[in-house]
């Protein structure tokens, strides 16, 4: 099946059901077909065609979901943009793919403006949901009335997703998913959880992210389930309402919003009316202590998974029924799977600890336009994650600690690398590395060591601002710490793992 | 979602619900998953495993289903047998693909018989469904027990079914097919047809056809429709009545039968009482005369479609929503892709004439073991079907006739080279070779033209028993023609077309 299957099977079982509700808007999951169709004959009238890029820089609604299908109803690639993105950022994402439209909104006005100024060549038309001052850019409501269009074919092999994810030399690299990735994802995970058109799904983390794309939108789209679109977890207590008032039963977050919900004060009446069935938790490992607390708090299963952008992204979750591991990341879900290896490749015996690689019609196509990042994560079909784990006897996995560099922000992933980047070009900066740091709050933020030029001076509050100049936000060091060098191994290369113990040995002295 | 996801999600979703009916026995969704992981267990036990195969020759039945979802199952691909096979082309088969295991039934005795003991290595087991006097094998029943097999990880890529088609080079090539190419065809082809939940399916076309089992089987499988099994078409009665009792409403069939209830005369009560909504026609190309009488009398709409196993084999249809034009193949499934080119893979002006090649998610991985002619059959990932076509400007495809000497008997493919490598096997033949006749009863049928040895006197009798010996009943000419010489060109190739135009001028050398 490809994705437009998805939707128009959905559309012809439950016509007349309410797939997304939204602020008080409402799409049937017949009416969200036509709605794609209709969007579809605007986008081939602005000259979108098979094979094209369009960007999608959109906080939570239902015109994201519109977009992200009707893109693909033309055979054109879809690529959802990390919203806490800078200008930057968004121009070498624009360019490095070659994206035709992008679809925003005023929210992201100055990015937009800043990005197009620093150039983006292939870029013929930028819609918008609301008024963009200062652009120049067509309405996504004047899009409608063009008629509407039967999708175009797709077999399930073809691309129709790059997602860009934090690359370990710097920049983003766009990860190639095809139909099939996304729709096998799918069909191999709900069995686990046992979703049923029954359930109800809410989603408030944003959808750019593959972990809340996949079980928030594609899941319940796939299964003719109600998805409520709340545009952020901020405030809280709209979260807890709609909770309750439209009776979610499977409550989908990352790490951070468990371990708040498991501390902070809830309600007692939240406890006893909520009609959660299941709590999924991913995008970044929680600790047990909080699914423990949580589940007895909330009386609900609580079940961790794990995935990736390059696997579409689950490869496992804990099962529903059967075993549930707290600690464990599950077994591989359906039809994939996950082997450990040593550093030469060779599959290591349950038990052992070496590299999660994983196998199965999720994993991605490669990297877009990147053959040799592409190169180092496929071999022989397996997908290594740079991950280092273990599995036990009955298959279930645990993850022990990142073979990369890899720091991961309330479920986004930053590699070292790209902060660096920047720090470096700033002209006080000799040399710096950016380590990640355990935060309950982000469940890990990233803490700079920055050398200084000699004669040069920095604080760290400007170094800081420099940085969320041209990063995003989540991206910037919490901190920035001043040292005189950095401890080096013979070769020069820098040894993170003695920064990350000297830093921690200070805090404790402190 | 591969094969095996099908069924269940069908036994999750429906559970309750009749799947299956022939004669007595029935299976609800549930029940049938049920069998099926049972049959997988069973399989199990004796040794069957990821990447192995297994046969099934057997005449359509409730085992038939379960066996081959059973070894799909095991994540062992399953190599359907046409049961007009004799011995040696089954041991042919048998030891192409090294079949580890092989379901069939009494029927199928004498073939199984004539099947050397020791000649196929790799065969381990037998498995018969009602016995086999005087052969060793194993009871199907023995294989279900309460055990269940456990779940073997499948991608969708992986190889599901090799199909045997006949070969251009005498040798039947094994199409294999893999899960997203059966489960996809299923899925592209369920709105251009307009199926619905509550549809009731009917299938007496023998199984082990690619179309029969995809528009019969998996169709009404995948979209949790009741399916009424025939073992055949005959007592035709039999067909009629069930049609009626099981309101039956979608006919799926190949144009030997539509051309038979076009003439035939039906009882009154028939057209009052029947549900039929769509009848399909598949298999070879429906005579635009029977076309025209079937649906006057019918008042349903008769789809005609086109495909090959090589596509798993549906490519187009005439949808059920949009006009149909007689003697035109309809248009191209969803999500595939057709196109006329020249040989060299360039599409042609709409209206002109050139070879139907086919894209998409139902194109074959190729050929089992056989990379030569999957480089001949795919190219850049176009499938080239060998058969001569146009498109018009709506993009309807008409077939105007075939590039390779196919010659297609009740649906059923025979490559001349094969019947003709029968017939250099016998003693007194020189020369020989085979064309197809159109016939009203079977579409085409095979004649052979035949050179003797010198002082060799023919019997046409003693020839055709001969290769009855030898090959499928449906694969024999059913006329051989003596000449003393066969007409050729320059180069020496025999002259097909000539000997075609002279046979139905009467003429020979």
């Amino acid at each position: 099946m490809n994705l437009i299957q998805v939707v128009k099977n959905s559309a012809a079982s439950s016509p007349d059901k309410v797939f997304l509700v939204c602020d008080g808007e409402k799409r049937t999951f017949k009416g969200f077909y036509e709605r794609i169709k209709t969007l579809g004959a605007g986008l081939d009238s602005l000259g979108v065609k098979r094979g094209d890029k369009v960007a999608l820089l959109m906080h939570n609604c239902i015109e994201y979901i519109e977009t992200y299908f009707a893109v693909i109803s033309r055979g054109a690639v879809i690529v959802p943009v990390n919203t806490f993105l800078k200008a930057e950022e968004l121009a070498y994402i624009l360019n490095d793919c070659g994206v035709k439209a992008l679809f925003t909104s005023s929210d992201f006005k100055d990015i937009v403006r800043d990005a197009e100024k620093t150039g983006t060549a292939t870029l013929k038309n930028v819609v918008s949901l609301d008024e963009l001052k200062g652009i120049e850019h067509l309405k996504y409501s004047s899009l409608f009335g063009k008629g509407s269009l039967e999708p175009v074919g797709a077999g399930c092999d073809e691309l129709a997703a790059i997602l860009y994810t934090s690359g370990t030399t710097g920049h983003p690299k766009g990860a190639m998913l095809a139909h099939k990735n996304l729709v096998t994802d799918v069909e191999n995970s709900k069995d686990v959880i046992a979703v049923t058109e029954k359930d109800v799904f809410m989603c408030f983390l944003p959808m750019f992210h593959s972990f809340s794309f996949m079980a928030n939108v594609m899941v319940p789209l796939y299964c003719g389930c109600r998805m409520v679109i709340l545009r952020s977890i901020q405030p809280f207590t709209k979260v807890v309402k709609n909770l309750l008032l439209q009776r979610v039963t499977i409550f989908v977050a990352i790490p951070q919003v468990f371990i708040l919900m498991a501390e902070k004060h809830i309600p007692f009446y939240v406890l006893l009316l909520n009609s959660m069935r299941i709590c999924i938790s991913g995008g970044a490992s929680i600790p047990v202590e909080f699914i423990r607390k949580f589940e007895s708090k909330f009386r609900k299963p609580l079940v961790e998974g794990y995935g990736l952008s390059e696997a579409a992204p689950i490869c496992a979750l804990n099962p529903l029924f059967g075993r549930r591991v707290p600690g464990s990341i599950g077994p591989a879900i359906n039809n994939v799977e996950i082997r450990i290896r040593d550093d030469g490749g060779k599959e290591l015996p349950a038990g052992e600890t070496g590299e999660l690689t994983i196998k199965g019609d999720n994993v991605m196509m490669g990297y877009y336009n990147n053959p040799e990042a592409t190169a180092e994560a496929l071999k022989d079909g397996w997908l290594y994650t740079g991950d280092i784990g273990k599995k036990d006897p009955d298959g279930y996995v645990y993850i022990l600690e990142r073979k990369k560099d890899l720091i991961i922000v309330n479920g986004m992933n930053v590699y070292p690398r790209e902060v660096e980047e920047v720090l470096y070009k700033n002209p006080a900066v000799a040399d710096a590395s950016v380590v990640g740091e355990k935060n309950d709050m982000h469940g890990e933020i990233p803490v700079a060591v920055v050398v200084l030029k000699e004669g040069a001076s920095a604080d760290e509050h400007s170094l800081r601002k420099f940085c969320r100049d041209h990063i995003a936000n989540y991206k910037v060091p919490h901190r920035v710490e001043f040292w005189k060098e950095l401890p080096k191994n013979s070769t020069g290369k820098v040894l993170k793992r003695d920064i990350r113990k000297m830093i921690e040995e200070r805090k404790q002295r402190a | 979602m591969n094969l095996l996801q099908v069924v269940k999600k069908a036994a999750m979703q429906e559970g309750k619900k009749t799947f299956l009916v022939c004669g007595g026995q029935k299976r609800t969704f549930a029940g049938f998953y049920d069998r099926v992981l049972s049959v997988g267990a069973g399989l199990a036990k004796l040794g069957v495993k990821k990447g192995d195969r297994v046969a099934i020759m057997l005449h359509n039945s409730v085992e038939f289903i379960e066996a081959y979802f059973g070894i799909i199952s095991t994540g062992a691909s399953v190599v359907p047998l046409n049961v007009f096979l004799k011995s040696e082309e089954t041991a042919y088969i048998l030891n192409d693909c090294k079949v580890k295991a092989f379901f069939t039934s009494s029927d199928f005795k004498g073939v199984v018989e004539g099947i050397k003991p020791g000649s196929v290595p790799t065969l381990e087991n037998i498995i018969s469904v009602d016995g086999l006097a005087g052969i060793g094998h194993l009871k199907y029943e023995s294989l279900i027990t309460p055990d269940k097999i456990g779940e073997i990880k499948m991608s969708i890529e992986d190889m599901a079914v090799i199909i045997y088609t006949s070969g251009t080079t005498g040798k039947p090539k094994g199409a294999m097919l893999s899960h997203k190419n059966l489960v996809s065809n299923v899925e592209n082809c369920r709105y251009p047809l307009g199926i619905k939940q509550e549809d009731v399916f009917l299938v007496f076309l023998p199984m082990f056809h690619s179309y029969s089992f995809t528009a019969n089987v998996l169709l009404p499988l995948y979209m949790q429709c009741k399916l009424v099994v025939l073992k055949s078409v005959q007592p035709f009665t039999n067909v009629i009545l069930t049609l009626i009792k099981h309101r039956v409403s979608i006919f799926i069939s190949i144009p030997q039968i539509y051309t038979l209830l076009a003439e035939r005369k039906l009882p009154g009560w028939f057209f009052m009482l029947h549900n039929l909504k769509m009848a399909v026609s598949g298999g070879a190309s429906l005579p635009v005369e029977t076309l025209k009488k079937f649906t006057s009398k019918f008042k349903i709409p008769l789809l005609e479609g086109y495909g090959l196993s090589e596509a798993s084999p549906i490519c187009s249809f005439n949808h059920r929503d949009r006009p149909a034009k007689p003697g035109s193949i309809g248009q191209a499934i969803d999500n595939v892709e057709i196109k006329i080119a020249d040989d060299s893979g360039k599409e042609v002006k709409r209206g002109a004439s050139g070879e139907l090649i086919v894209k998409g998610d139902n194109v074959m991985i190729g050929y089992y073991n056989n990379e030569e002619a999957t480089r001949e059959a795919i190219k850049d990932g176009w499938l080239y079907t060998g058969d001569i076509a146009s498109m018009d400007g709506e993009d309807y495809v008409f077939i105007l006739d075939r590039k390779k000497d196919m010659i297609i008997v009740n649906g059923m493919n025979v490559y001349p080279r094969e019947v003709e490598e029968v017939l250099f096997k016998h003693p007194s033949v020189l020369d020989a070779a085979v064309i197809g006749d159109l016939n009203a009863e079977h579409g085409e049928i095979p004649i052979a033209v035949v050179r003797l040895k010198d002082n060799v006197k023919g019997d046409e009798h003693e020839l055709r028993k001969f290769c009855r010996e030898h090959l499928a009943n449906y694969k024999v000419p059913h006329r051989i023609e003596f000449w003393a010489d066969l007409p050729r060109n320059a180069s020496g190739k025999v002259l097909k077309r000539e000997i075609k135009r002279m046979l139905s001028e009467g003429k020979k050398i």
